[in-house]
C-alpha cells in the first residue's frame, strides 16, 4: 500500500472513528507524566510527548493478568478459562523503539509453543506508531539495531510534518483505516525522509554493538561484574519500565473457595527470582542478576531470536533511583580487559 | 485455541511414604477425563508442572514410566518453604490437583538407545531414573538397550527411596545393581560406602555406554571425574538440572541459563553442553 496523508486539523476526526470501533490507546497527560492509557474522547490525548512513561507492553502482557478463575467447591476444582475481549484494540502514538521491542516479544511469545494470552490480546491489536523526530538525551536506539523512524513491530507509522501526518502503513490489517485518505505527494515523502534525517543525525552512538556478543561470551568471569551491581537497590523498575523485559510469575489468589491464577511481571533483579524451594539460590547477590540481565538483553536473545532485549529507550537510565545508565554499562564491559 | 497454561485435571489414587520420617512421599495421579489420558504422551527424563489450585504451580520430575499405564507418578520432598510442596503433602487419595506437561527433553533425546546404560543415582533425585529404569527394563524395550547398570546411594538405608522397586529389581539377572548407603543400620546387610567409590570399584565400562547421573551437588562433583577416568566422554555424561521455573514453555525467563532455558532445552544436558554453559544452576 501507498504512503498516506492526513491533514494536521482531521485528525482527532480520524481518531474519534477509531474510538467508536476500537478500544483506543494512547498518550495521556497525568499527574505522573505522559502515560500510554486508555483514551474515551480525543481531549485526553497529548501529542507533545517524547516518550511515555511507561511502554506499551503492559497492552499485550499486562503488569497482572488474570488466567483463569477457579472454585474449588466440593472438590470439584472447577476451571472457568477467562473469556476473549470482543473490541479490538488500538495503540495510537507508540514510538518506534517500543514498537521494535513488541518484535522482539512476538518471538518470545509467539514462536515455538504459543503463548494463548499473549497471542490473543496481539491478534486484537493494532498498533500505530508515531515517529520520534526530537529523541531525548537518554535516548539510544541507534545504537541497538533501531531507529527513531523504524516499522518493526508496529502496523503502521506516522510522521508528522508541517501540515500533515505521512502515513506508512506496514501490514495489511491496517489498511482500511487509510483508504479513504489521499496518497502522499513527492514533497511528502522528501519532507519525511529530512526529518527522519535529521532525527537519526541527532543520535549519536553510544556504544558499538557489533562487538557487544562477542565480548559477552567470553565475559562470564568478567571482574568488572563485581562493581557494576554495588549501587543497585534492587528495585527492578529499570524492567519494570522496559518496553523488552517479560519475565514474568504465575501466583494463585484466593479468597475462600474461590480465586484465579494471576500472572504477574517478575524481576530478574529481586533475590527470590531464582530461590528454588530448598533455599538454594542460583544467582545469589545482585552481581549475578545484573549479569545475567545485561547477558539475556545482549547475549542470549540475541542468540536466540536475532534480537537485543534493549531498544534504547532510555527509561532504565532516566528512573534508575541511584542513576544506574546501562549505556555506561555496555561501554564499560567493552571497555574492559 | 491451546492453552498451555491450563492444567489438565487428575485424581490421586494413591500416597506411598518413601521414608519413615514422611518427608518423601510418591503420589499416584489418575487422569480425570480419557482424553488427557490419550494425549499425555512422554518420555523418562521429563516433567510436568504439579498445579494446586489456591498454591500454585511447582515443576516435579515424572517418576513413572510411559509403560506404566494409566497413572503418573510424582515423587515430592517436603521443604519448610515450599509452598506447593508443602500443600501437595497435605493432600489425601481422592483428592482433585492438576498438571501441566509433559515438559522438557528426555534422556532418550540423549542417544542412549542400544548401548549400554549406567544410571547413578543419589537420595530422592532418583525420580527420573526410576523412570528410565523402569522404562528401559520393561520386555518392551530391554532388547534396545546392552547392559544396564544401576548404582543408587542414600545416606542410610531408610533414605533409600523406591524399596519395592530396588527389591524386584534385585532379582533380575538382566540388570546389575549396586546400593550402598553412607552408614548402615543394625539391620542393614548391603554396601556401605559413597557413590564414587562404588563407581570406581564397580567400573562399568565406558565402551558404548551412557552414565545418566542424577543426585546431590556433591555426589555429581566426585563423581564425574571417576566417569571421566573410565574413559566415558562428555558427550556421553548425562545429568538432569534444577531450576525454578513457571510456565514451563521457555517464556518467563527464570530458568534461563546461557543461551539455554532448562524447561525446554533440558532438564537433560550432557557434560559436552554443561561445559559450554555458565555455572549458575
Amino acid at each position: 500500500m501507498k504512503s498516506k496523508v492526513l491533514a494536521k486539523k482531521d485528525l482527532l476526526k480520524f481518531i474519534n472513528k477509531l474510538i467508536k470501533e476500537y478500544d483506543v490507546f494512547a498518550p495521556v497527560k497525568k499527574e505522573e507524566g505522559i502515560v500510554f492509557s486508555k483514551i474515551d474522547k480525543t481531549d485526553d490525548m497529548c501529542l507533545s510527548y517524547s516518550n511515555t512513561k511507561n511502554s506499551v507492553k503492559e497492552f499485550l502482557l499486562p503488569q497482572s493478568e488474570k488466567l483463569f478463575r477457579f472454585a474449588k467447591k466440593e472438590n470439584t476444582n472447577e476451571i472457568t478459562d477467562l473469556k476473549e475481549k470482543k473490541r479490538r484494540s488500538l495503540l495510537f502514538g507508540v514510538r518506534p523503539c517500543d514498537g521494535k521491542a513488541i518484535a522482539m516479544l512476538d518471538k518470545v511469545f509467539l514462536e515455538n509453543i504459543p503463548d494463548a494470552y499473549y497471542k490473543r490480546r496481539r491478534k486484537n491489536t493494532l498498533i500505530i506508531g508515531m515517529a520520534c523526530d526530537t529523541p531525548l538525551q537518554t535516548c539510544f536506539c541507534t545504537s541497538v539495531e533501531g531507529g527513531p523512524f523504524s516499522i518493526e513491530g508496529l502496523d503502521a507509522l506516522f510522521v508528522e510534518l508541517k501540515e500533515n501526518y505521512f502515513i506508512i502503513p506496514v501490514t495489511k490489517q491496517c489498511e482500511k483505516l487509510f483508504v479513504h485518505l489521499d496518497n502522499a505527494s513527492q514533497e511528502d515523502i522528501k519532507e519525511a525522509e529530512k526529518l527522519k534525517k535529521n532525527a537519526e543525525k541527532r543520535l549519536k552512538p553510544v556504544f558499538e554493538i557489533k562487538d557487544i556478543k562477542e565480548k559477552l561470551d567470553g565475559a562470564f568471569d568478567n571482574p568488572i561484574w563485581e562493581e557494576i551491581h554495588e549501587k543497585c537497590i534492587k528495585c527492578g523498575i529499570c524492567t519494570y519500565l522496559c518496553p523488552a523485559c517479560h519475565c514474568f510469575d504465575i501466583q494463585d489468589e484466593t479468597v475462600g473457595e474461590e480465586g484465579c491464577r494471576v500472572r504477574n511481571w517478575d524481576s530478574c533483579m529481586f533475590p527470590k527470582f531464582t530461590m528454588h524451594a530448598s533455599s538454594h539460590n542460583p544467582r545469589a547477590t545482585q552481581k549475578e542478576r545484573w549479569r545475567q540481565r545485561i547477558m539475556h538483553k545482549f547475549n542470549y536473545l540475541r542468540e536466540n531470536t536475532g534480537m537485543y532485549g534493549c531498544v534504547g529507550c532510555g527509561r532504565c537510565v532516566e528512573y534508575c533511583p541511584v542513576n544506574l545508565d546501562i549505556r555506561k554499562v555496555i561501554r564499560d564491559i567493552l571497555e574492559s580487559k | 485455541m491451546n492453552n498451555p497454561y491450563l492444567p489438565i485435571p487428575m485424581i490421586i489414587k494413591n500416597i506411598t511414604d518413601e521414608t519413615t520420617v514422611k518427608d518423601i512421599k510418591t503420589f499416584e495421579l489418575a487422569f480425570l477425563n480419557k482424553e488427557d489420558e490419550k494425549n499425555f504422551s512422554y518420555l523418562p527424563g521429563q516433567f510436568a508442572e504439579i498445579s494446586i489450585l489456591g498454591s500454585g504451580e511447582a515443576p516435579i520430575g515424572i517418576a513413572s514410566s510411559p509403560t506404566e499405564k494409566e497413572i503418573l507418578k510424582f515423587t515430592v520432598k517436603w521443604y519448610e518453604k515450599g509452598v506447593v510442596t508443602n500443600a501437595l503433602h497435605n493432600l489425601f487419595v481422592g483428592d482433585k490437583i492438576g498438571i501441566r506437561g509433559p515438559f522438557g527433553n528426555s534422556f532418550e533425546s540423549k542417544n542412549i538407545k542400544n548401548k549400554s546404560v549406567v544410571v547413578i543415582g543419589g537420595g530422592f533425585a532418583f525420580t527420573t531414573l526410576r523412570s528410565l529404569t523402569t522404562y528401559m527394563i520393561h520386555s518392551h524395550n530391554r532388547n534396545k538397550f546392552e547392559n544396564i547398570t544401576i548404582i543408587y546411594g542414600a545416606r542410610s538405608p531408610d533414605d533409600l527411596i523406591y524399596k519395592k522397586e530396588l527389591k524386584e529389581w534385585a532379582e533380575r539377572d538382566d540388570i546389575k545393581l549396586y546400593v550402598t548407603v553412607d552408614k548402615g543400620d543394625k539391620d542393614w546387610k548391603g554396601r556401605e560406602g559413597f557413590v564414587p567409590t562404588v563407581v570406581e570399584e564397580v567400573a562399568p565400562s565406558a565402551q558404548e555406554a551412557s552414565a545418566i547421573i542424577c543426585g546431590p551437588p556433591i555426589m555429581i562433583k566426585f563423581t564425574i571425574p571417576k566417569l571421566v577416568e573410565l574413559g566415558f566422554s562428555p558427550e556421553n555424561i548425562l545429568n538432569s538440572l534444577e531450576m525454578r521455573m513457571k510456565c514451563g514453555i521457555g517464556k518467563c525467563g527464570r530458568c534461563n541459563i546461557g543461551n539455554k532455558y532448562v524447561c525446554k532445552d533440558g532438564p537433560i544436558f550432557s557434560l559436552a553442553e554443561l561445559n559450554d554453559l555458565p555455572k549458575e544452576y
